[in-house]
């Protein structure tokens, strides 16, 4: 699969001539915006980074911009919507957050903030690249700033106080938060930007690893919680579709498993060739190499164990996701996580035995079920507590 | 108050049996001897630790005693003495364990055993076969199937034991006759489990050593190693990977 590195053979990348348009965003050289809050870190060229807010140029319900549950509509849509968020940064070292400067101090307090917040900063150099890919969310220019300041008083949780002053190990930290009711988007930004660890070892986190990090620790936890529940007793099957990505899940009895198959229509952006199937799966041990299918795969999981966790149910689980052409760019992996949340928020439907559910959600799924139902695989993992 | 002298081995054998599944256990000073167990976060398998008092050189116990202890770090220390040398492990308070030997004394501050996850009860299993066999050889099937598969198969027949793994492209069958193993009853069993776990398990045990296999259809199997020249006895209970219909 190409993801963007113009194996195509193409020159050019189709998505940058798509969106020449933003060729007319104006950023004056100064910033007096606010951020919904949300942040960013940067990859390349790692430990030395680009972090800071994003602020958003058309001040109309900021946080809207940083809210991907309540995103409806087209790929378009959502590429505009986002790519008017301009990217603030400065290069930081990534263990800038064990001592951290005025910058990054006011970044984190808008980060953290509940609330969107005016940022205020003097433009030094504007690189107009679009940034995004199949993890995180798509993101406008990158404006390098300096005299960053925070205009408001920032309204900040006292549960992330406590995180961040009493040195709650990472881990810890994301699962103390995520118990208290915070959202994976907000818990992922904290831990993007260093507020979470021992001070002296706080790093700043690539934005992307940091998405992934956050589904993986909460996913793990809510693994282990699930297998003293109950096995789910029928063959429930939910799905839903947004944004040209279809899925479906399927809640079969047994022990807890997960799998994901990923099927890239023939033309979708990563598989403009041919019809391309990816399967990968875990059962309870904790799943060690990175997911073949990437970021996508912790981001299935996720939302699937919170629903078994909060009906109190362990379950044998299937996810299929089918993306089709009109997918024509990478939005991240919130696509997965919201659109398996909201297909778990329908009405389900129940049946008697696996082939019936299976035959069932294989109506809806276009490519032929013969070609995917070879990935399928029927080992797993017990527990003891299921034999006494 | 508990005060006992061991051998740098036993030691060593207790806290490597433990790590292979947990990093925090409780240990149970009884009156017969030292007894723990614990359950992986997975719920996957379980191991059981076994030290009678004639195992230990000086065992002094007050009354039942049970501490809360951090493996990991215990095991990390033990690395450090000798097979034969002698450890004296004292409990004053309940605040920590003091680990003397040579002219090293290692104080490690031990954890409210309430804070450790509940142990689990030890299941009676019904387990048709029984196999004994030289845990050696058992290490070498284990690790040659840890190269092409992550799961293997147990299977006994009238004439033996085998151990068998499929890879992608090639297989391992490991195969004792009746005559080569030391016990065998002739029944039949067969099971499939994690080379994960089990590659883990036998660290514990040395070429040597004995282990006593008790296997069923489908069923959890429990390996009993008698490992340090038989002064501690490990079990580890290890559920099974099914294929489902």
């Amino acid at each position: 699969m190409c993801k963007g590195k113009l194996l195509c053979g193409r020159v050019k990348c189709p998505l940058l001539q798509k969106f020449e348009f933003l060729e007319s965003i104006k950023i004056d050289n100064r910033i007096d915006d606010p951020t919904p809050p949300s942040a960013f870190v940067g990859r390349i060229g790692y430990p030395k980074v680009y972090a800071g807010s994003l602020v958003a140029l058309n001040e109309e319900n900021a946080s809207y911009l940083d809210s991907p549950w309540m995103w409806e509509g087209s790929v378009d849509d959502i590429m505009r919507l986002r790519t008017s968020l301009v990217r603030t940064t400065k290069r930081l070292d990534v263990n800038t957050p064990s001592n951290p400067d005025y910058f990054l101090l006011k970044v984190q307090e808008a980060t953290a903030s509940i609330k969107p917040i005016e940022i205020d900063a003097k433009v030094v150099k504007v690189n107009k690249k679009l940034l995004f890919n199949d993890t995180l969310q798509p993101m406008g220019f990158n404006a390098i700033v300096e005299n960053f300041n925070v205009v408001d008083n920032p309204k900040i949780p006292k549960e992330v106080e406590k995180v961040y002053y009493d040195d709650l190990k990472a881990s810890k930290a994301v699962l103390y938060l995520r118990n208290r009711g915070f959202s994976t988007y907000y818990i992922q930004k904290l831990f993007s930007i260093g507020m979470f660890g021992e001070r002296r070892s706080r790093k700043l986190v690539p934005t992307r690893w940091s998405i992934t990090a956050v589904h993986d620790i909460i996913g793990e936890w809510l693994k282990r919680q699930i297998t003293h529940f109950k096995a789910s007793e029928k063959y429930v099957l939910f799905n839903f579709e947004h944004f040209g990505n279809h899925f479906e899940v399927l809640l079969s009895p047994g022990e807890y498993s997960f799998q994901l198959i990923e099927i890239w229509i023939k033309k979708s952006f990563w598989s403009p060739e041919k019809t391309w199937i990816g399967v990968d799966k875990e059962d309870l041990t904790k799943k060690k190499e990175y997911s073949a299918l990437g970021g996508g795969y912790y981001a299935a999981r996720l939302p699937v164990l919170e629903y078994l966790y909060k009906i109190k149910r362990k379950a044998s689980i299937l996810v299929i996701r089918e993306i089709k052409p009109e997918y024509y760019a990478p939005l991240g992996v919130w696509v997965v996580e919201e659109g398996i949340r909201k297909a778990l928020r329908r009405e389900p439907q129940i049946f008697e035995n696996y082939d019936l559910a299976l035959t069932n959600a294989s109506s809806r799924i276009l490519t032929d079920l013969n070609a995917w139902k070879r990935c399928l695989t029927k080992v797993k993992q017990h527990s003891l507590s299921s034999f006494f | 108050m508990i005060d006992a002298i061991v051998t740098g081995e036993v030691l060593k054998a207790i806290t490597k049996a433990m790590v292979a599944l947990v990093s925090e256990a409780r240990f149970h000073f009884l009156e017969n001897g030292l007894h723990s167990r614990a359950v992986d976060p997975a719920n996957v398998a379980m191991v059981i630790v076994d030290v009678p008092t004639d195992s230990f050189e000086v065992y002094k116990v007050d009354e039942d005693t049970t501490i809360g202890v951090d493996v990991n770090r215990i095991y990390d220390i033990s690395k450090s003495i000798k097979s034969g040398e002698l450890v004296e492990l004292k409990v004053e308070d309940e605040s920590d364990l003091k680990i003397k030997f040579g002219s090293v004394e290692y104080s490690v501050a031990l954890i409210d055993p309430s804070a450790i996850r509940k142990e689990p009860k030890v299941p009676q299993l019904e387990l048709p076969a029984k196999i004994v066999l030289n845990a050696g050889e058992f290490k070498k099937a284990i690790s040659a199937a840890d190269k092409i598969s992550d799961h293997v198969v147990f299977r006994t027949t009238e004439d033996g034991f085998y151990i068998e793994a499929e890879g992608d492209v090639d297989k391992i069958t490991f195969f004792m006759s009746d005559a080569e193993l030391i016990e065998f009853n002739k029944q039949e069993a067969r099971s499939m489990f994690s080379v994960e776990y089990l590659k883990e398990f036998i660290k514990v045990a040395g070429s040597g050593d004995l282990l006593t296999i008790y296997l069923g259809i489908n069923y959890p199997v429990r390996l009993q190693f008698d490992v340090a020249n038989g002064k501690v006895k490990v079990e580890y209970i290890l559920a099974p990977r099914i294929e489902a219909e």
